[in-house]
């Protein structure tokens, strides 16, 4: 990931205290940049384009439309490895779970994700079961599962219905 | 009294790897733990729902809770993903009072409402704390011989504030010894290498970024190999996958073969107790464990326990 030039002029000022003000997002402006997210995540060793750090950056300096349009949040893992050891106790894990939830508010969805939610809402679950399955399973001696769980339907938020992948996917 | 739960078996375990839950259950039964099935929906993995909208997935993993609730029944998972989901919300519904009232007015809409008297455990939890080393150790006819790398899954653990607050002291952070424990007293030797509990790269494989998981999983194999494990020990579904094919992809790319059997944990506890190889769907591994099995040493003076 590079950032050739920051217009500090485009920034959105406001977004830091939007982010601020939601779970996650609390202690980001206690990051005093050491980097021990950086060094901690897995990701970072083997990729360059994700960076923690210059991600909460990039947020504090108010770029929205860089991060929440950009490819590189969906990278993190979530694996919690650097949320458990910042020394300044920001939830960096749980941050970047705010900002992908930003990012699809705003229309920005990976494909594979879109897929995924559909088999949930469709059939309760992200990896369905059918009636061969289940016989399949009663051949091992496995009770047979429900195929679908319509409950689900009704508790899908309507605000993502219309959340089409960004084409970055 | 046999302990019961209600058994949350998730959904790639059940589609994908049904010989993990018959080895799970057929563990149950040997050590006299009941398992009651309750009409679940998905979790909602922590990889989807909860990236696109965090107060949905809440809810559809509360409604869950709810499910369990009704039936005065603690939730037992076999699956990583779903024990996260499912203590994170549960967490939430009875620490967070304002998003618990958010959260029960979208259930209200199919008629719950989640009241936070249960508990939610991983396998590995109800193993380790309820039914005990002893227990286990037990009901073993054979010793394992084999040296066994453990590899959790960093959703069993992470965020340990969540995951086991009882273990945290403000300036630690928790990594649990469970698996580790158990291979002992199954007669196995653990071993330990490096970046044990870290990421093993599942979640970048679909559509995100293939070279980075596989270069993440890569470089896992090779400290394993290089600490002499003979085979890997999971507890979660989607690390075994990642294992599993992962191999056969770095094989392809790397030209690197490591041939490590994986097991899923309750398969491994399976194997000690001597309970049958179709019940532990052990042909249905591509990195088959057949070559190890010689070295299963029987214990003397111990009875088959019968299923």
């Amino acid at each position: 990931m590079t950032v050739s030039k920051i217009d500090l002029d485009q920034a959105d000022a406001g977004f830091k205290k939007e982010l601020m003000s939601q779970p996650g997002g609390e202690m980001i402006s206690a990051c005093f940049m050491c980097r021990t997210c950086v060094a901690s995540c897995p990701i970072s060793a083997v990729n360059d384009r994700f960076h923690p750090l210059r991600i909460i950056r990039m947020a504090l300096y108010g770029l929205k439309h860089e991060v929440l349009r950009s490819e590189f949040i969906w990278l993190c893992s979530s694996c919690y490895a650097c949320q458990e050891r910042c020394p300044q106790g920001v939830s960096i894990t749980e941050f970047m779970t705010l900002l992908k939830n930003l990012a699809v508010k705003e229309g920005h969805m990976p494909t594979g994700i879109r897929a995924q939610l559909d088999l949930v809402k469709g059939q309760g679950r992200i990896y369905p079961l059918d009636d061969f399955d289940n016989k399949k399973r009663g051949k091992v001696g496995l009770p047979p599962l429900p195929t679908s769980c319509d409950v689900v339907q009704k508790l899908f938020p309507a605000e993502v219905e219309d959340k089409g992948p960004s084409g970055r996917g | 009294m046999a302990l019961r739960y209600a058994f949350f078996p998730g959904c790639v375990i059940p589609a994908k790897y049904p010989h993990f839950e018959s080895a799970t259950r057929a563990i149950a039964k040997v050590l006299d733990m009941e398992l009651v099935d309750l009409p679940f929906s998905c979790c909602p993995p922590t990889s989807n729902m909860k990236l696109v909208h965090y107060d949905s997935w809440l809810a559809l993993a509360a409604r869950n809770l709810c499910v369990a609730e009704e039936q005065e029944l603690d939730i037992l998972t076999t699956c990583t993903g779903c024990v996260s989901t499912l203590k994170e919300a549960n967490y939430i519904m009875r620490q967070k009072p304002n998003r618990r009232r958010k959260i029960n007015r979208i259930l209200e809409k199919a008629g719950r409402h989640y009241e936070g008297t249960i508990e939610v455990f991983h396998l590995l939890d109800v193993l380790y704390d309820h039914i005990g080393l002893e227990a286990i150790e037990e009901k073993c006819i054979y010793d394992l011989n084999m040296k066994v790398a453990s590899h959790y899954g960093c959703h069993l653990f992470r965020p340990s504030y969540i995951m086991y607050p009882e273990f945290l002291s403000p300036s630690h952070s928790y990594v649990p010894t469970s698996i580790d424990e158990i291979t002992e007293v199954l007669g196995g030797e653990p071993v330990k290498y490096m970046r044990r509990f870290l990421c093993c790269g599942y979640p970048l494989g679909a559509n995100v970024d293939e070279d980075a998981s596989y270069e993440i999983l890569r470089e896992k194999l090779y400290y394993i190999k290089a600490a002499h494990a003979e085979l890997i020990a999971v507890a979660c579904a989607s690390c075994f996958e990642q294992f599993e094919l992962g191999q056969v992809m770095i094989k392809k790319k790397y030209k690197e073969t490591y041939k490590l059997p994986t097991l899923y944990i309750s398969q491994l506890i399976g194997l000690a107790m001597g309970i049958d190889n179709e019940t532990l769907g052990l042909k249905e591994h591509i990195h088959k464990i057949k070559k190890l099995l010689p070295r299963l040493q029987e214990r003397t003076g111990r009875m088959r326990a019968t299923l």
